[in-house]
């Protein structure tokens, strides 16, 4: 049997509105601590590698998910990435109107993992699959070792 | 086989190396909001409570009634039958002075916290409130208390148009 | 911690694996336990940590019952094994609590009745002195028996090597500590902590060839309570005694009191070890707190209780904390555990822990 008695009209109907606001620091973790370090000090990607499969990630992280271990060799990355995928979005994250702004999966050769960030281009439809690009960072004084020390990647 | 354990990992950091930024953290604010549907039992206890009454739920196979009430009895797992009209007096079925917020900051003054078992509902019906214009020293377990009201013109609908319980005089 | 939730599990499984012997490829599935993702930070943080537990591509699922996560992390290890879909699982739980601000409480707030509970400003204290209070009331009991228990767990925990609280205190300092929300005082209380602990589980045949001395999981117990807390009887926990009677009846044991040489009840509280030793059937009513005053429960008693450190001296990293039972169990059962062995010969034993709106119990019998 159901519930005997309903809400027969909407303006019975009651809510109640709040919020749970949740505020949070995080640490980035062992390697996430160094990858940052190498981007606000040097301005570089650093890469972790592998000791048994000699596969390399970025960014940097603590152990190997395919063979189980930890990882203690990094590598600085020095060549430019590439443009594994790309999009263009013409709206921001609330909905409204903004951009065109292209965003890209930035990969490097040789490793796995890679970087998504905004891609600096004067028109979308210039984008290839594989074009080289390096990043534009901010002045090292200015860095903090946030994501958003990158301001941009453009073509090489 | 836990000899092969030689070492227990980990970096301890603490809040103060947080705060002087000895560590590259990350920082978010995030502050979803939400309607929250009262449904169907909720809506109506809502209402009237606006009017200053506390209404409860019967079922008539167990025969409780039951505050908060509910459209359906889960120890009979059946619909509940009838309203019930109960008393907005109680017993403090247990109590806590709170030192501390939601947040855990402490508090200048503290909140007097009780489950308070209302009279005309099965024993036991207990809900949360505060307690008022009382010692914190004087509260017991036992004690008779009864709902202090907003007026009638600053009730919204909500368990806060109760503002506390305090202590009836013998 | 500065590891993050990925690092704290990856150290933690590496453990477990290294312990038995095997590696990532002996393993066919990961079973996982967290607590809110509000503390992590992290929305489906099951789907986010998984790499550091080495479940990539395998089946994984993550199983949650709030504080009881710990022990029913390895109850739906468990099930993978029993039900013969696998012979090797790693069971594995994560809780990184020191990212909410400015206190891992607030994240509590929100398990409350939205409508009818928050606005009167909860925490999760109130819920616990409420109910410390009228345990309190309903049996005569001293907040100085009480304290007893915070002495003995966070003096086991100075031999633990991951324990944060661990110290030599008096029930005085107990006594002495700042009021929380009375009659919880600090030291009363576990801390907010990071950390991850894992198990590997095996079916009988894969256990006879990693050991000649398993540890078997002979009886698991779980169930839930409602949300109306309030209406509940707050001096005795009945869903931990139904959860407790399921495993035991599922381990063959008959009289808990007799045949549980060894006892890891969930204890983020104080009060809370008591409460559950007698819903574990293993002190009656109102009577654990004399047996804790009588030294029964010390690691040279008769039924030694929480020789770890427990929650209050270990530390209380929610689903990791219940797991940390787990592993304990396994050392002392083992006769492993080191600075913190038992003097009793201890052969079955028993870990339970507790949580959502005060409302779960679940339960794990071991022997070995």
């Amino acid at each position: 049997m159901p519930i005997l008695e309903k809400i027969s009209q909407a303006s019975q109907a009651r809510h109640w509105t709040d919020s749970i606001p949740l505020e949070f620091h995080y640490t980035a973790g062992v390697a996430g601590e160094e990858f940052r370090r190498e981007l606000k000090r040097n301005g570089r990607f650093l890469a972790s590698e592998c000791s048994k499969c000699k596969n390399s990630y970025v960014p940097a992280r603590m152990f190997c998910p395919s063979c189980f271990i930890e990882m203690k060799e990094t590598r600085t990355l020095e060549e430019p990435g590439y443009v594994y995928s790309y999009t263009t979005v013409n709206r921001n994250r609330t909905g409204e109107p903004n951009g065109p702004v292209t965003l890209a999966l930035i990969r490097f050769e040789g490793v796995k993992g890679g970087i998504v960030h905004k891609l600096n281009v004067s028109e979308p439809s210039s984008v290839t699959f594989g074009m080289k690009v390096v990043s534009i960072l901010k002045e090292a004084s200015a860095r903090t070792g946030a994501l958003t020390d990158i301001l941009a990647f453009k073509p090489a | 086989m836990s000899q092969k354990i030689t070492s227990y990992p980990g970096h301890e950091i603490t809040s103060d190396e947080l705060k002087e930024g000895k560590y590259l953290d990350i920082q978010y604010k995030f502050v979803p909001r939400y309607s929250w549907a009262a449904g169907v039992a909720i809506s109506r206890f809502l209402d009237e409570l606006k009017e200053g009454r506390i209404v409860a739920r019967k079922c008539s196979q167990c025969e409780r009634i039951l505050v908060p009430p509910r459209m359906y009895c889960e120890q009979c797992y059946r619909p509940t039958d009838a309203w019930v009209q109960v008393r907005d007096t109680g017993t403090v079925n247990t109590f806590s002075i709170s030192h501390v917020g939601t947040d855990a900051r402490r508090l200048k003054t503290p909140i007097l916290v009780a489950v308070v078992d209302i009279d005309g509902a099965s024993p036991g019906m207990g809900i949360l409130h505060n307690l008022g214009e009382v010692e914190p020293a004087s509260i017991r377990i036992g004690m008779k208390v009864q709902a202090v009201w907003k007026q009638p013109s600053e009730r919204q609908g909500a368990i806060t148009d109760i503002r506390y319980f305090r202590p009836i005089e013998a | 911690m500065l590891e993050s939730p990925k690092e704290l599990s990856f150290e933690a499984s590496k453990m477990a694996l290294d312990s038995a012997g095997l590696t990532l490829k002996d393993i066919q599935s990961v079973v996982s336990g967290s607590a809110p993702d509000a503390f992590d930070g992290v929305h489906m943080k099951g789907e986010y940590y998984l790499d550091g537990m080495g479940a990539i591509g395998k089946p994984h699922e993550r199983v949650y019952v709030g504080g009881g996560t710990g022990v029913f992390t390895p109850i739906g290890g468990w099930w993978n094994v029993a039900s013969g879909m696998y012979d090797t699982v790693l069971c594995v739980a994560e809780e990184k609590m020191s990212p909410l601000h400015p206190h891992p409480q607030y994240a509590f707030w929100s398990i409350f009745d939205q409508i009818l509970e928050r606005p009167l400003g909860t925490t999760l204290l109130w819920i616990f002195s409420l109910e410390m209070r009228r345990y309190m009331h309903k049996y005569g009991i001293k907040e100085e028996e009480i304290a007893e228990v915070a002495v003995k767990n966070k003096g086991n925990a100075i031999d633990h090597p991951s324990a944060q609280l661990g110290a030599k205190i008096t029930v005085n300092d107990v006594m002495n500590s700042e009021p929380i929300c009375s009659p919880v005082k600090r030291l009363d209380v576990s801390p907010p902590s990071d950390g991850a602990a894992a198990v590997v589980l095996v079916s009988e045949k894969v256990a006879k060839k990693l050991t000649d001395e398993p540890v078997w999981l002979d009886g698991v117990g779980w169930t839930l309570d409602s949300t109306h807390w309030t209406n509940r009887d707050l001096a005795y926990p009945e869903y931990v005694e139904k959860a407790a009677k399921m495993a035991y009846k599922m381990a063959g044991i008959k009289n808990p009191r007799k045949e549980i040489d060894i006892a890891e009840p969930y204890d983020p509280f104080d009060y809370k070890e008591l409460h559950h030793l007698e819903g574990l059937q293993l002190a009656g009513k109102g009577e654990a707190p004399k047996m804790t005053v009588d030294g029964v429960t010390q690691r040279d008693g008769d039924l030694p209780v929480c020789p770890s450190g427990g929650l209050l001296g270990v530390g209380n990293p929610i689903a990791a904390a219940g797991m940390m039972k787990i592993c304990e169990l396994f050392w002392q059962l083992r006769g492993e555990a080191g600075k913190r062995q038992v003097k009793k010969d201890a052969r079955t034993g028993v870990a339970q822990a507790w949580g959502d709106l005060m409302q779960v119990g679940t339960v794990a019998v071991m022997r070995s």
